[in-house]
């Protein structure tokens, strides 16, 4: 099966200062897929994540190309504002602000200027239905996000995300903060929203790799081993450090 | 009763050493107690004394605008106008310039800047109140005479110095309830694609919101209460102020200049008890809007 690709990562190096943290890393993020970094803690994962929206600028600096769209966002020329817009992403802890359900959502949409309340009031709907959130907090729209539990923080932040109607959604981890429950309603949640965004997650959780991606990506120490569907990395990988992790040799 | 039972039941030098803790805790709290207690107790009863004793009227104190002593005029309404006045005029003026400097502290300048800035502010804060009163004689005053003609002694020069005073204050404590907005706030809403300064106004300050007004409301109690620097340049004339640069009175200036003038128990003296009776409820009702602004939490 020949699958677009969506976003495509060229040559990305990293440095933290004078600290060369990620190592030539080439890989072609798949459209419609859910495609997970995996590796151990350190190995570069989730700096190569944040590198996809420029959510690194601050931090460190980022060399080789991130092609979306035939422009390459790594360029110091971007509008890096436009691209978060159109690669959102969701992060480890829960983060809703302390305002009310509704302003959350609408919260990327009020900053790019929407002010349409039909616009506004549909796409809350939309947006928390995709995220597997409307049924629990529809009559509860104007009361303080803080009130909700820990997994339903969470599906709102990707309501939230959703809501700017971007095409590729970035997540850290987004379910280590949360219980089992949480957890598989957000991985079911996951598989849904693949029909129309591109996902690409960091997770910690080997089960919630094999489980949800339909793509797998192997880091160590900074370092791309291996890249492929899931099940052949999981099943049969052709590196011996990706079979060495996947059976608990380290990591 | 075996060894082990006995260990378990019978006190310790832990468990005295607990009930040590709880009984002078317990003290330190009951002399505390009775010491505000105390406070509370005398100052009423000695500012009650000008209506029971002297036979002025509560109505006519707080209504009439004379203040001649030595007449028995007793209206302390000029010096209550006065003291709102230095006070809401320093609060309104000194909000704003806080927000921004606690903002440029906390988001903007880098971090060296900011170890630089933040011991700089906490210095400020300790600064006694008549180091500031100073400047406002040495520099406020004649800018605003060379400015406005006049004296330049007046509300305009107390709002000047309590200005100054209670910004490092007000600013110390907005930096604090920034600081204390969770950083993932700055990460997400950056991540949905917000600039800095969208950031700054949709989702920090509004999040920092009831610690920046209990900054405020606890710079403007600072003003209200504030006695020696608003001495130094407010003119001290117990009149309805007519105009920002007119000399005039606060509650604290006329206490601090006539309580040395009077004789105890004597009108004038009881009357002068009476306004600190005003700045006392005054402190109270700040404290307790402190309270209430900070007790409601976010959102």
């Amino acid at each position: 099966m020949q699958v677009k690709t969506a976003l495509e990562v060229k040559d990305l190096q990293v440095f933290y200062g004078d600290k060369h943290v990620v190592f030539d890393v080439n890989l072609k993020f798949p459209q419609h897929q859910i495609t997970a970094l995996i590796g151990a803690s350190g190995s570069g994962k989730s700096t190569v994540l944040r590198s996809l929206n420029r959510m690194n600028d601050d931090l460190a600096r980022v060399t080789g190309a991130i092609n979306f769209h035939d422009v390459n966002i790594n360029d110091p020329k971007v509008n890096v504002y436009r691209v978060r817009q159109r690669i959102g992403m969701v992060f480890q802890q829960p983060t809703p602000f302390p305002m009310s359900i509704y302003e959350n959502v609408i919260y990327g949409l009020r900053l790019a200027g929407e002010k349409d309340r039909h616009v506004l009031d549909q796409r809350v709907e939309e947006s928390l239905r995709q995220a597997a959130l409307w049924d629990e907090v529809k009559d509860q729209l104007k009361s303080s996000a803080l009130a909700l539990s820990g997994g339903q923080q969470q599906r709102l932040c990707i309501a939230r995300t959703l809501a700017v109607q971007p095409e590729i959604i970035l997540m850290d981890e987004p379910t280590s903060a949360l219980d089992p429950v949480s957890t598989s309603q957000i991985e079911d949640t996951l598989v849904q929203l693949k029909e129309q965004f591109t996902i690409i997650m960091v997770t910690h959780n080997m089960q919630q790799a094999s489980r949800s991606a339909d793509w797998t990506a192997f880091m160590h120490q900074g370092h791309l081993i291996e890249f492929d569907k899931t099940a052949t990395i999981f099943m049969n990988p052709h590196e011996q450090q990706t079979a060495d992790y996947l059976s608990g040799k380290f990591g | 009763m075996d060894d082990l039972q006995k260990q378990l039941t019978q006190p310790s030098p832990e468990s005295h050493q607990e009930w040590t803790g709880k009984i002078i805790s317990s003290l330190a709290i009951i002399l505390i107690g009775s010491l505000v207690l105390a406070i509370l107790v005398f100052l009423t009863i000695k500012g009650i004394a000008l209506f029971t004793d002297n036979g002025i009227s509560i109505w006519r104190f707080l209504s009439q605008t004379d203040w001649q002593p030595s007449h028995q005029h007793y209206g302390a309404l000029p010096m209550i106008v006065t003291s709102f006045s230095v006070t809401i005029l320093a609060g309104v003026v000194a909000l704003p310039l806080t927000l921004v400097v606690a903002v440029a502290i906390t988001e903007i300048l880098p971090k060296k800047m900011t170890g630089l800035f933040q011991p700089l502010i906490e210095l400020l804060v300790g600064v006694p109140s008549v180091v500031y009163g100073y400047l406002g004689l040495t520099i406020i005053v004649p800018e605003l005479q060379r400015l406005f003609g006049g004296t330049g002694f007046g509300i305009l020069a107390a709002t000047g110095v309590l200005f100054l005073m209670i910004l490092p204050t007000m600013t110390s404590m907005t930096v604090d309830s920034l600081n204390a907005v969770p950083k993932q706030y700055r990460q997400a809403s950056a991540g949905l694609g917000a600039t800095r300064w969208q950031t700054i106004s949709r989702v920090i300050v509004p999040s920092a919101r009831d610690g920046i007004l209990t900054a405020a409301v606890f710079g403007m109690a600072r003003a209200f209460g504030e006695a020696l620097a608003v001495q130094m340049v407010i003119g001290n004339t117990a009149v309805m102020p007519k105009g920002l640069i007119e000399s005039s009175a606060t509650l604290t200036s006329v206490l601090t200049t006539g309580i040395g003038n009077s004789v105890m128990g004597t009108a004038d003296n009881n009357a002068l008890w009476s306004l600190a009776l005003i700045l006392l409820i005054m402190s109270l009702i700040f404290n307790l809007l402190i309270h209430l602004v900070s007790k409601k939490g976010v959102a």
